[in-house]
């Protein structure tokens, strides 16, 4: 059997993971997904893995709703994954200084 | 050609019986650890809501009519099966009916109310005023128990707090959706449209909605059932719970509340007089210490004697209990005279 996959699939020159919001949702509604993905990519295109989800509206209680799954996310950093600035700052109001510190060490 | 019709009913409602919504595995675990926390609070002397002899008690007083456990439920329409059986088959069934009535009967559980979360992790006043809204984080990692879960908000002040015991259900029912319950929970719950509810006779419908919705340590779970079994024990409508799995909690309660008054008169104007000795007994092992069971210690005191003890010296209707009993022991004469004339 002749084995093309690994061949077919897109390979990159000096590219590297980031964790970054993929806009998904409707005109004037937006909904972040935080995704693991390769800095190269589009931005809403295949990803590695998802990672977390953030509403940018507030709902009826007033909150904005984000969930992370801190194990996978914990991963990726941990493999050398970049952070963008927007998700630096959703992740910043999550973590206080001790949680950040022991996640990246 | 009735035991035909009343076996296809009981196999029609076991199947269906199994789409009820039990508790799942996490909440049995989560009961589980309360349950032991609250022996371990409460010490030896006082007897748990899951004691195997008190659960006993109120199985019995629950009682298993079939016909109204089995009884036609609000669900999509099918054409109902016939099955050609002979006797022992018959037996077979209805002996797996029983079984399965006892499944349905399980007491949902009893646990005191969970003591609210105040924890604020951080104050970082130099956020403050640059956000309108609450940001809610949660940690959506497969594999934690939902009890174990971070979830924290970050408030318009720049304040990092763990999420409130409603603000937890909510996002988790949100992440992780289980059937039957909704994140808001419905107005339906609120004490001025439980009143509707009640007026209509909905109690039992409206405790399994609540267990649907709620968790058995909340505060509104715990308020949503006190109100109901006080509106039964109020109208004397006890027979509505009979045969459910409420009936149990609904005990547990009033004897807890020393309010066992109606329901004894209930029982005895039914001719139930082993539930009420039953009743009686329970009430002994929840309070070792009051008049009636330390006089029913020294001599040994069974059935209507036990009641009438437990009348003179724990009730408040005193008249009307006895009056009761008055009436369920003349009938008790009238039936044995009538039976010797006839016999004669």
């Amino acid at each position: 059997m002749v084995h093309l996959a690994h061949l077919l699939l897109k390979n990159y020159h000096g590219g590297h993971v980031v964790i970054r919001f993929a806009r998904g949702g409707c005109a004037n509604r937006p909904y972040f997904r935080i995704v693991a993905a390769y800095n190269k990519r589009a931005r809403d295109s295949k990803y590695l893995e998802q990672v977390g989800c953030y509403d940018p509206l507030p709902n009826s209680q007033n909150e904005k709703l984000v969930g992370l799954n801190i194990e996978r996310l914990k991963h990726w950093i941990g493999c050398g994954a970049n952070i963008t600035k927007p998700v630096g700052k959703l992740l910043g109001n999550y973590f206080f200084h001790s949680e950040l510190f022991a996640c990246i060490s | 050609m009735a035991a035909l019709g009343a076996s296809r009913c009981l196999w029609c409602r076991a199947v269906a019986a199994r789409r009820l919504q039990r508790p799942g595995p996490a909440l049995l675990g989560s009961r589980g650890r309360s349950s032991e926390a609250g022996e371990r609070t409460s010490g030896a002397t006082k007897p748990c809501f899951t004691d195997e002899a008190v659960q006993s008690l109120l199985s019995k007083l629950t009682g298993l009519d079939l016909q109204k456990v089995f009884r036609p439920l609000k669900q999509e329409l099918k054409p109902p099966t016939y099955k050609l059986m002979t006797e022992e088959q018959l037996e077979e069934a209805t002996e797996k009916a029983l079984q399965e009535a006892k499944r349905i009967l399980k007491m949902p559980p009893v646990l005191s109310k969970r003591a609210p979360i105040d924890d604020v992790l951080a104050e970082d006043r130099i956020l403050e005023g640059t956000e309108t809204a609450k940001y809610v984080f949660t940690d959506i990692t497969y594999g934690i128990p939902h009890r174990e879960r971070f979830i924290v908000v970050r408030e318009p002040s720049g304040v990092l707090r763990k999420a409130t015991w409603e603000e937890r259900d909510r996002m988790i029912q949100v992440y992780f959706p289980k059937k039957e319950r909704k994140v808001i929970p419905s107005p339906v719950f609120n004490d001025e449209n439980l009143m509707t509810v009640f007026q209509k006779g909905h109690h039992e419908d409206i405790l399994n909605l609540c267990i649907a919705q709620f968790e058995p340590d909340s505060a509104n779970y715990i308020r949503v059932h006190h109100r109901t079994y006080d509106d039964i024990d109020k109208y004397g409508r006890y027979d509505l719970l009979r045969s459910t799995r409420h009936f149990g909690g609904m005990v547990w309660y009033l004897v807890n509340k020393k309010t066992t008054d109606g329901l004894l008169i209930d029982m005895i104007q039914r001719n139930l007089l082993n539930d009420a000795t039953c009743l009686i007994t329970l009430y002994h092992m929840l309070h070792p210490d009051c008049q009636s069971a330390k006089a029913t210690k020294e001599e040994e005191v069974h059935g209507v004697d036990l009641i009438k003890v437990f009348v003179k010296t724990e009730s408040q209707k005193v008249g009307y209990i006895e009056l009761a009993l008055q009436a369920y022991e003349e009938a008790l004469a009238s039936s044995a005279a009538l039976s010797n004339k006839s016999l004669i």
